[in-house]
């Protein structure tokens, strides 16, 4: 009969705890993140994104949808060395929408962070959680003294396992073909020569990487994968959790290198046809090309991404215009979340009666790579006349045009 | 399972506890005894932790048992009802009771808070319990933008039917009255596998009962008072945001542990995984 009680107990607090459709995040608080002041040197200009799963389990245990990093404290949720160009990890594995726990009866099992900043570099990163009076300390892998005190930070750069979409990207029908180019992917870990993880001797000791290894010249411990896509919504770090990623079944060269793709469009949702005006869609989808890696054998995680678009969404208008005069120039700057089939840019102003008039000599190029990009231009003040008003027009590879929204300088 | 005995309110501290009772306030503190209207913040139906409110009780208490909190402290009892759960630091065994059941365990009085887990409020219908549906804060499918149970149709917030949300805390009057020597152990912080040398088994997961009427504001006055070490092998504090679960780390001796402030009524957990023996300390007060 106790027993019995007892089983119903459980199941109760089962019932009032855990969501039915679910993973089970860990049941204690389990830290993931940095906690002594290091960071990640990572474009944070505009969106960012990092998550982490297990090694030997990424379609189990994976941060998801959960938000992990920080890009500058807010007293909430951010509280560590965090600032402009400079990110930190700072969770916990236990927070809502994290799926799994890295965490079991047989201790803590090594995971994978990918951080993929706003410029597109971006970091690898793996701790093995042995430790557990540091359980996920992200510290672990950044170069330290020798008293486990002062801590340099971890730069991110273009050896993330990210792809790079390459100039001829094109959309046809309901697919995008795409030129991919991948670096050979580096990875830090708590068992780099000079790292917290050897100077405690607690954590590297599952045998996952070579004890004091250096990240740059180890070429062998990370493997390129396969190409994988997805449609997910757009303008937001996507679930890198790899069941809802579509393995294409192109294999990407081991040492880095060009591959080519093609994947279908996102099918859109209703809320988000042409049928819909374009500033009332919502939840449009786009398409999303992801590198993958392997280390040591285990299953691939997705390691980098590039949103290549969809075509009801994220098109390559120019967002977030800013003009202002500048000692006998305007200067125009703006970016894409998007340049899939993008070929160019234009300066427009108010004409008066005769229209739109470009000011720029030439098509201003997409630098985006069939990604976001950023750009800052100067425009002598005179080719704008009387006007104050400037438009930037995106001029695709098939001759079509997108205009953003008008600004004034 | 560490034996714990409960302690017995003189009438003198029940007394003064009736006075505060009658006064009403949020909390008020005096060496005589505690009224504590604790709000307890509703779970959630996607995730554990949203509505995990680890409580700080009183170091002396009416209540002998789990039973008698909920009882005494109005928890909901019966099926889906109020669950509350101790974390013995000795063993880091946790032992549930739901309010209204049987098997009801002894509660601690040695600074060591528990869980407490229980279904909010419909503001418009006080006597309709419910649950969050999600947490805005989060991407999709976390947002309420997608349902998540059927009880939480898409851009439901919570399970409150139209016109009676949204799903609010419970409010609880908990009593009680501080023993100022009281002594709290923290024993090293170890878990069931891959331990240190010197680790005897899994121990050491300890839940804080912040004195109600404590004179540390952050985390790192609760490190200088006990005397935790610092450092990455030091001492790591740790509260649970109930509102959504958020777990907010920080170790002893960092900046993060200076400006993470404690939350009047919360208990905080201490990990201590280095130093041998346990660290013991009498919680500084007012």
């Amino acid at each position: 009969m106790q027993k019995l009680l007892l089983v119903l107990m459980l199941c109760s607090l089962t019932v009032l705890s855990f969501g039915p459709a679910f993973a089970i995040p860990c049941g204690q608080p389990t830290l993931l993140g940095h906690g002594f002041g290091a960071y990640f040197v990572c474009d944070d200009s505009r969106i960012v994104g990092a998550y982490a799963y297990q090694l030997s389990s990424p379609l189990l245990v994976s941060t998801g949808f959960q938000k992990i990093y920080c890009t500058a404290p807010d007293g909430v949720n951010c509280f560590g060395n965090s600032g402009p160009g400079q990110v930190t990890i700072e969770s916990d594995w236990s927070n809502p929408a994290i799926a799994g726990c890295p965490v079991d009866a047989s201790g803590g099992h090594r995971i994978i962070i990918a951080v993929q900043c706003s410029d597109g570099k971006g970091l690898l990163v793996s701790l093995s959680g042995a430790d557990s009076s540091i359980n996920y300390l992200v510290e672990a892998a950044h170069p330290s003294d020798p008293s486990g005190s002062v801590f340099q930070p971890l730069v991110a750069g273009a050896q993330n396992g990210r792809p790079i979409i390459n100039g001829s990207a094109s959309v046809t029908g309901g697919s995008a073909t795409m030129s991919l180019h991948f670096n050979k992917p580096i990875i830090y870990t708590d068992c780099d020569n000079g790292s917290l993880g050897m100077v405690l001797g607690s954590t590297c000791v599952d045998g996952v990487f070579t004890q004091n290894r250096d990240p740059l010249t180890d070429t062998t411990a990370v493997l390129l994968g396969h190409v994988f896509t997805s449609g997910q919504p757009c303008g937001a770090f996507p679930d890198a959790e790899t069941s809802k990623w579509v393995d294409t079944g192109v294999v990407i060269p081991a040492g880095g290198g060009d591959v080519s793709v093609t994947a279908a469009l996102p099918v859109q949702p209703a809320t988000c046809a042409s049928t819909v005006p374009p500033a009332s869609r919502t939840g449009c989808l786009c398409l999303y090309v992801g590198g993958s890696t392997t280390v040591a054998g285990s299953p691939p995680g997705i390691s980098g991404f590039v949103q290549a678009g969809g075509p009801e969404a994220a098109s390559p208008v120019a967002l977030a215009v800013m003009a202002e005069q500048a000692a006998g120039n305007v200067r125009v700057r703006w970016h894409t979340d998007s340049e899939l089939g993008l070929a160019g840019f234009n300066i427009l102003t108010d004409g008066g009666k005769q229209g739109l008039r470009k000011v720029n000599d030439g098509l201003i190029a997409a630098t985006g790579k069939g990604a976001g990009a950023s750009y800052d231009q100067f425009v002598p003040r005179g080719k704008f006349q009387e006007s104050r008003t400037v438009i930037i027009e995106s001029v695709m590879k098939d001759g079509t045009t997108l205009r953003s929204t008008p600004v004034k300088f | 399972m560490m034996k714990l005995g409960s302690s017995k309110m003189t009438l003198p501290v029940l007394m003064a506890a009736a006075l505060i009772v009658a006064a009403g306030g949020a909390a008020i503190a005096s060496n005589m005894g505690f009224k504590i209207n604790k709000q307890i913040l509703p779970i959630a139906q996607i995730a554990n932790a949203i509505g995990n409110n680890w409580t700080a009780l009183p170091y002396n208490i009416p209540y002998a048992t789990a039973a008698d909190l909920c009882t005494q402290g109005g928890l909901q009892a019966g099926a889906g009802g109020a669950v509350v759960t101790f974390t013995n630091p000795a063993t880091n065994v946790s032992v549930n009771f739901t309010c209204g059941g049987v098997g009801a365990f002894t509660m601690p009085t040695n600074g060591v808070g528990v869980l407490i887990k229980e279904k909010g409020t419909c503001s418009g219908a006080p006597a309709v319990t419910c649950t969050l549906c999600c947490d805005t804060s989060l991407a999709a499918p976390y947002n309420c933008n997608s349902p998540t149970t059927a009880a939480c149709p898409a851009g439901a917030a919570d399970t409150c039917a139209a016109g009676t949300g949204p799903c609010v805390a419970r409010s609880h009057i908990f009593v009680g009255s501080h023993n100022p020597t009281q002594s709290v152990s923290v024993q090293r912080n170890c878990t069931g596998v891959n331990n240190p040398a010197g680790c005897p088994g899994p121990q050491g997961e300890f839940w804080f009962s912040v004195p109600y009427h404590t004179t540390a504001v952050t985390f790192q006055d609760i490190c200088v008072q006990a005397g935790l070490p610092s450092g990455v092998t030091g001492a790591q504090l740790t509260r649970r945001r109930s509102s959504d679960g958020a777990a907010i780390n920080a170790f002893c001796g960092t900046a993060a542990a200076s400006t993470q402030n404690l939350v009047l009524g919360e208990a905080v957990r201490i990990h201590t995984p280095t130093n041998p023996g346990p660290v013991v300390f009498i919680p500084a007060h007012f």
